[in-house]
């Protein structure tokens, strides 16, 4: 007589020895899945400190500028900051500038003050916004005169970092960095999102340039195969209130030797 | 094991075990969350989704290539063999989850049509370290959603036993696939070792279970005969227990002598349904029971019970002495032969 256990599966119920060897399975598998969560959480990278407001419509007052990106000029806590302005999705808001100065007629947007409203993305000192209404963003165009906007010159520099795309990665997306967020930040620049080139000091970003060609123009469809990527910079830096711009001194792109300073996998360089 | 199909045939077992598979999800769903939010509040709501479906699918496809190797290994684990397909299926919708979402967190809202995004953002295929590991994930995922819609009954009948298990062996290239999207891409943002040590610990204990379960049925596949011999020695009876066989490889195929009530029957050990062994079933109720799905078939000629239809390759047995000897040459699938009947049984 064979006693041996034999399990079949269609069948109601299974032998203790069978039985045992599930529970164990199981046992094992979610003490493992515990372990494996909680060393996931305590060792995954730290997350920026940012936020993005979905769901939360806030109204800015200011004055329009399209240097070095468009955005909006205005006071938060004493400080003027310049607020730059994004559309909804993966894309820029120059519908929205176009319809700006559609309405404003013959004045110039240092000679009028508007109202807009739009989802707020946070970044610790950094405030940009969506457009998210579209044209509908537009509130009210009052006629007000501002005083020119100073713009300092740096000099020339050399800068290593990383372009991003500063929509996701000033909170939309949290986190927007690296090769993980590679394809989402080309779509993003290759929408007309302003390239920014943030710089890490150790683990935290501290710094953050827009990256423009030589004229202060955009320069989105050449930098988009080394965005998620460490790159160095050469170009003239100019500081705008809140922001910093490198003009890169000519359009084309090249590789250069690795980085030995920096934790980068690869260098590149604007000549 | 049924006549019709149904979706699902409910038992108490398989209910234990998609419990078992439902605790398993929800505990470290709420384990992730709830880890995020206290730990990492900064983490967006899209991030943490995306994360929490990619890791889940990532350990239940462990758990899944660990199953059949420590079945082996180990017999008592059939009863977690017997509902793979449930926590294959699972393990599809939790990577659908997360491919879907990051396709649409990633790709959405663009200039360019989501799936196209996948393929043309990143271009750089030619290198290793950038690679567009998106495009990984995403192959893996038409895999296992092969796997997953063809997993039930109905597709095995149509399809035929073979070319659905090659379909199912697929889950080595879809997990090759996996760990390449995971190290060229998620690992790339991490700086801790401990998470490449996890990924790579996985990979070594699946790839040490599957030698060692291959070292153990080694020994059955040495071929005990050549093609021009008629009868090869097979095996003693008494190597033989009650009820069970013994596996040899003649012609090639693997074949099962099973020794049951005095008599000696031999049929091939590929079970028609997914190619289980049925070498190392037992009869019951008279009829040999696949160890996988209980799928039966008569050892006196190799056909299951009415009114089902399954039929494996009988083979003629002679015996001198105690010593079992086998035809080579296999019969057409369920053809009757005469059980051999031994003189002390």
């Amino acid at each position: 007589m064979d006693n041996e256990e034999f399990y079949i599966g269609w069948q109601e119920g299974a032998s203790i020895g069978f039985k045992k060897a599930r529970k164990w399975f199981f046992i094992s598998s979610v003490l493992l899945l515990v372990i494996f969560g909680v060393t996931y959480l305590l060792v995954e990278e730290k997350f920026v400190d940012s936020y993005f407001d979905y769901g939360n419509l806030t109204e800015i007052q200011g004055q329009v500028v399209e240097y070095p990106v468009f955005g909006i000029r205005t006071e938060r806590e004493g400080q003027v900051i310049t607020v730059p302005l994004v559309g909804f999705g993966k894309f820029d808001a120059l519908p929205v500038l176009n319809e700006l100065k559609k309405q404003s007629r013959e004045k110039k947007f240092n000679e009028i003050e508007v109202t807009l409203r739009g989802t707020l993305i946070y970044n610790k000192d950094k405030v940009w916004m969506e457009l998210t209404e579209g044209m509908e963003s537009i509130l009210l165009i009052e006629d007000r005169l501002f005083p020119p906007i100073k713009i300092e010159s740096v000099g020339s520099q050399m800068i290593s970092g990383e372009i991003v795309d500063p929509k996701c990665f000033f909170g939309v997306m949290n986190p927007a960095y690296n090769k993980i967020h590679r394809s989402c930040a080309i779509r993003c620049i290759s929408g007309g999102i302003p390239p920014v080139l943030a710089i890490r000091d150790g683990q935290e970003f501290s710094d953050y340039y827009f990256v423009t060609d030589e004229n202060g123009q955009p320069i989105n469809e050449a930098v988009q195969q080394f965005v998620g990527t460490p790159v160095k910079l050469s170009g003239t830096v100019e500081k705008v209130d809140d922001w910093k711009v490198i003009k890169v001194s000519s359009p084309f792109l090249s590789a250069v030797e690795y980085d030995y300073t920096s934790e980068m996998a690869d260098c590149l360089s604007y000549k | 094991m049924s006549v019709s199909y149904t979706s699902i045939l409910w038992n108490k077992q398989k209910k234990a075990y998609d419990i078992g598979v439902l605790i398993f999800v929800l505990s470290f769903t709420v384990l992730f969350f709830g880890g995020h939010a206290v730990l990492h509040p900064n983490a967006t709501f899209e991030t943490v989704l995306i994360r929490n479906f990619g890791l889940l699918a990532f350990l239940m496809l462990h758990l899944i290539l660990v199953i059949g190797p420590l079945t082996r290994l180990n017999p008592k684990f059939l009863i977690i063999l017997y509902n793979r397909r449930h926590l294959g299926v699972t393990m599809f919708i939790m990577a659908a989850i997360h491919g879907i979402f990051s396709i649409l967190n990633f790709h959405s809202l663009s200039n360019t049509n989501p799936l196209k995004s996948v393929f043309l953002s990143n271009l750089q295929y030619d290198s290793l370290i950038n690679f567009p590991f998106q495009v990984l994930g995403f192959f893996a995922l038409i895999l296992l959603a092969l796997m997953a819609t063809t997993s039930h009954d109905f597709w095995l009948k149509n399809l035929g036993p073979k070319v659905w298990k090659s379909l199912h062996m697929l889950v080595y290239l879809a997990y090759a696939l996996i760990i390449l999207h995971v190290v060229l891409g998620a690992l790339q943002n991490e700086t801790s070792p401990i998470l490449f040590g996890v990924v790579l610990l996985g990979f070594v204990i699946i790839a040490s279970l599957h030698v060692l379960s291959g070292l153990k049925e080694q020994p059955a596949d040495v071929a005990i005969d050549d093609a021009k011999s008629d009868f090869v020695r097979a095996c003693n009876t008494s190597e033989i227990k009650e009820n069970r066989a013994k596996i040899v490889t003649v012609s090639g195929e693997r074949v099962a002598i099973f020794k049951y009530n005095g008599k000696l029957s031999a049929v091939n050990n590929f079970c028609r349904h997914q190619g289980g062994p049925l070498g190392e079933g037992k009869i019951i109720d008279g009829c040999i029971t696949c160890p996988w799905h209980g799928y039966q078939y008569r050892p006196e000629d190799g056909q299951s019970p009415p009114p089902f239809t399954e039929k494996v390759e009988t083979y003629h047995l002679k015996l001198e002495g105690d010593q079992v000897w086998i035809d080579p040459k296999p019969l057409p699938e369920g053809t009757p032969v005469q059980p051999v009947t031994m003189n002390n049984g």
